[in-house]
């Protein structure tokens, strides 16, 4: 038995059909273009038979914390999502299904929905009516060393209805996280996403998102993502009818022997749409990150207007970064720009901090948390309070 | 506020000071002194070595000593990284005041006073003690306290970076203040904040060493002694009338009492070597 076949026979088979298909297919490998420089070793390493399904024990307020969240996190058998203790209650008629929302077997999806289709695993269903709107708290904190949690999240916001979605994952030790988002967003609606995604030692993450936009719909995702072996992200989202606007804002820190990678991808499939996109990644040590930023913008998208800017502060001469924007522009009255920027601590801003008393040390330790705070200031403030990056940033 | 023993020994003393960046000599063989409670402007063309002579004393990485030294209240500077520097009372404010987007000025601000008082053997400020601290200074400066919450110059008109060089002046208190080409860039009005706030700030405890390239600085603050430097060398020496010569006359005068050629003569020097 192979490693996918244990993973997947270990945890119970969600869809037949996923599961075949999947393990026909394999793990993916690095002659596939996607993967090419993704190390799966890091997931390899995990021991399927030991990995355990964990209920989170959680202990006081969420940093987050807010009254009017509705917080949700997992049963103790981490089987089904339930509402946390403090949440607000859901609000009367909120269609919100935790038990037994749709399975989905799109077999063209990222290869991280087509492993979490295969597994049994805690899902929820949430449908916002027309200007409805709602705050929610994903909670995951495996207790446990070697848990797996493999949660699926579907929205379906229609016309007006606005929600504000917190993501707040932090990792057990060894543990392997799988993450997957499927939203629909109906016109003039609008999402806005933050997520905190903290690992820890041989933790693995592996995310993937699937939004599609209606015209004048807002999507707003923000997420900040470090302490994983291996975090591997894959945002994408289509604006089905243009017109829309997307913001994608993504922030990796890399140390020790983490590894980072962020393959998204945007594609406008009508008129007039919008993307702004910033990707920052922090590399030290023996850490990595991989940027892949796929933007798609076919003959009908006339009027698009996309940026798309990565910028990545590498710390050390054993780190290393792979940046590849990818921009595929057919449409001709369009305004796209794209930028890449790979640099280190620059002299002049140490030096204008140590001569006013700031010691090296900690001059670094500013410097790289500016460079984070570009991101974090685009967090809501209840999702800000909970990303503490000092103790990470310290040198 | 902070105060320095006063000492006989003067606060800054240069003794034939060679320095050298990516191998080319910039200075040779300057000398200077400078006692407390004295002002000095140092005058001189672009490239003459006065901006590297200010990063040198503040201990810029980028620039190496080949030969003589610096000496701060008697202490040799060579190996004393800028941080060190400092908090023993030396202030650069710098002509192009780097941005860093991220690290907020207020911050920025708060760190720095903390690390100077501490040197200086005074209890670090707590943030609200900190912000009645700032608020004063910033009065000084009469800066909008909207700056604050803005990231470090990010944003910032040239006048406006300047202000905030004399607000972190303001706030480190220094025993020696190195204002490099602050009044360049500044409006009439934004000239006479600064100046007001620098001749505030000046006094008997402390010195100033202006570099400028213009009188009207020299008008509203003015100086003690007048050095002009060319080709890494201080070449002249005098009191405040010097500047209004040089206003008058230019610095080609000074190159040929030096017997050093002019600008003009150089340039038809070369255009002969050339033909």
């Amino acid at each position: 038995m192979n490693w996918l076949e244990a993973l997947v026979k270990t945890h119970g088979i969600r869809s037949q059909n996923s599961a075949d298909y999947l393990l026909k297919e394999g793990l993916p490998h690095r002659r596939l273009e996607p993967w090419r420089f993704t190390d799966l070793t890091a997931l390899t390493n995990l021991e399927p038979l030991l990995l355990k399904e964990s209920g989170p024990v959680v202990h006081g307020q969420s940093p987050l914390f807010a009254p009017d969240v509705v917080r949700l996190t997992l049963d103790q058998d981490g089987g089904n999502f339930v509402l946390a203790q403090g949440s607000a209650a859901a609000p009367a008629g909120l269609l919100l299904d935790l038990e037994n929302p749709a399975a989905s077997e799109d077999l063209d999806s990222a290869w991280v929905f087509q492993l979490q289709n295969s597994i049994v695993g805690p899902s929820f269903n949430l449908a916002l009516g027309a200007a409805e709107s709602l705050r929610l708290e994903l909670c995951l904190n495996p207790t446990n060393s070697a848990a797996f949690v493999n949660a699926k999240m579907q929205i379906s916001l229609a016309e007006g209805a606005s929600l504000e979605l917190f993501v707040n994952i932090k990792g057990s030790t060894n543990s392997l996280v799988l993450l997957t988002l499927q939203a629909t967003l109906g016109q003039g609606s609008s999402l806005l996403e933050a997520q905190n995604l903290i690992g820890a030692e041989g933790a693995v993450l592996l995310s993937g998102s699937e939004v599609n936009q209606a015209a004048t719909s807002s999507y707003e995702r923000t997420a900040v993502v470090h302490g994983w072996a291996l975090a591997r992200q894959e945002p994408r989202v289509v604006q089905k009818e243009g017109e829309a606007h997307t913001f994608l804002r993504d922030l990796a820190i890399a140390a020790e022997n983490n590894i980072c990678d962020l393959h998204s991808a945007v594609r406008f499939d009508g008129p007039n749409g919008r993307l702004e996109q910033l990707q920052k990644a922090l590399v030290d040590d023996a850490g990595r990150s991989i940027f892949n930023g796929a933007v798609q913008v076919p003959k009908l998208a006339q009027g698009t207007d996309a940026s798309q800017l990565s910028r990545h502060l590498l710390l050390s001469d054993r780190a290393r970064v792979d940046s590849k924007p990818e921009l595929a522009i057919v449409a001709d009255d369009v305004r796209c720009s794209h930028g890449a920027t790979i640099s280190s601590l620059a002299t002049d801003e140490l030096f204008y901090m140590q001569s006013r008393g700031i010691s090296r040390q900690q001059a670094v330790s500013l410097l790289k948390l500016g460079f984070c705070q570009q991101i974090i200031n685009f967090l809501p403030p209840i999702a800000a309070s909970g990303c503490s990056l000092e103790a990470v940033l310290k040198p | 506020m902070i105060v320095s023993a006063a000492t006989s020994e003067p606060l800054l003393e240069i003794s034939n000071l060679r320095a050298s960046v990516a191998g080319q000599e910039i200075l040779c063989g300057i000398n200077l002194t400078i006692n407390q409670g004295e002002i000095h402007a140092l005058m001189g063309r672009n490239g003459s070595g006065k901006s590297t002579l200010s990063k040198l004393i503040a201990g810029h990485p980028s620039y190496e000593i080949t030969a003589g030294s610096i000496r701060f209240r008697g202490l040799d500077l060579a190996q004393m990284p800028p941080e060190e520097r400092s908090r023993i009372g030396i202030f650069l404010g710098f002509q192009y005041p780097v941005e860093i987007p991220g690290v907020s000025n207020h911050e920025f601000l708060r760190v720095s006073t903390n690390a100077r008082r501490v040197a200086s053997g005074l209890e670090e400020l707590d943030t609200f003690s900190f912000d009645d601290h700032l608020q004063e200074r910033l009065e000084l400066v009469q800066m909008d306290p909207a700056f604050l919450g803005r990231s470090l110059n990010e944003g910032f008109s040239g006048g406006e970076k300047k202000r905030n060089e004399i607000l972190q002046m303001a706030l480190l208190e220094p025993d020696l203040a190195i204002l490099d080409e602050t009044d360049s860039g500044l409006d009439i009005d934004a000239l006479r904040i600064i100046a007001d706030g620098v001749k505030q700030l000046a006094g008997p405890q402390n010195a100033t060493l202006l570099i400028t390239h213009y009188q009207r600085l020299l008008d509203a603050i003015t100086p003690d002694y007048v050095h002009v430097m060319a080709h890494g060398r201080i070449l002249r020496t005098a009191g405040p009338e010097l500047a209004l010569e040089l206003e008058r006359r230019g610095y080609d005068w000074i190159d040929q009492e030096a017997g050093i050629n002019s600008r003009a003569e150089a340039i038809e020097e070369a255009e002969h070597e050339l033909a």
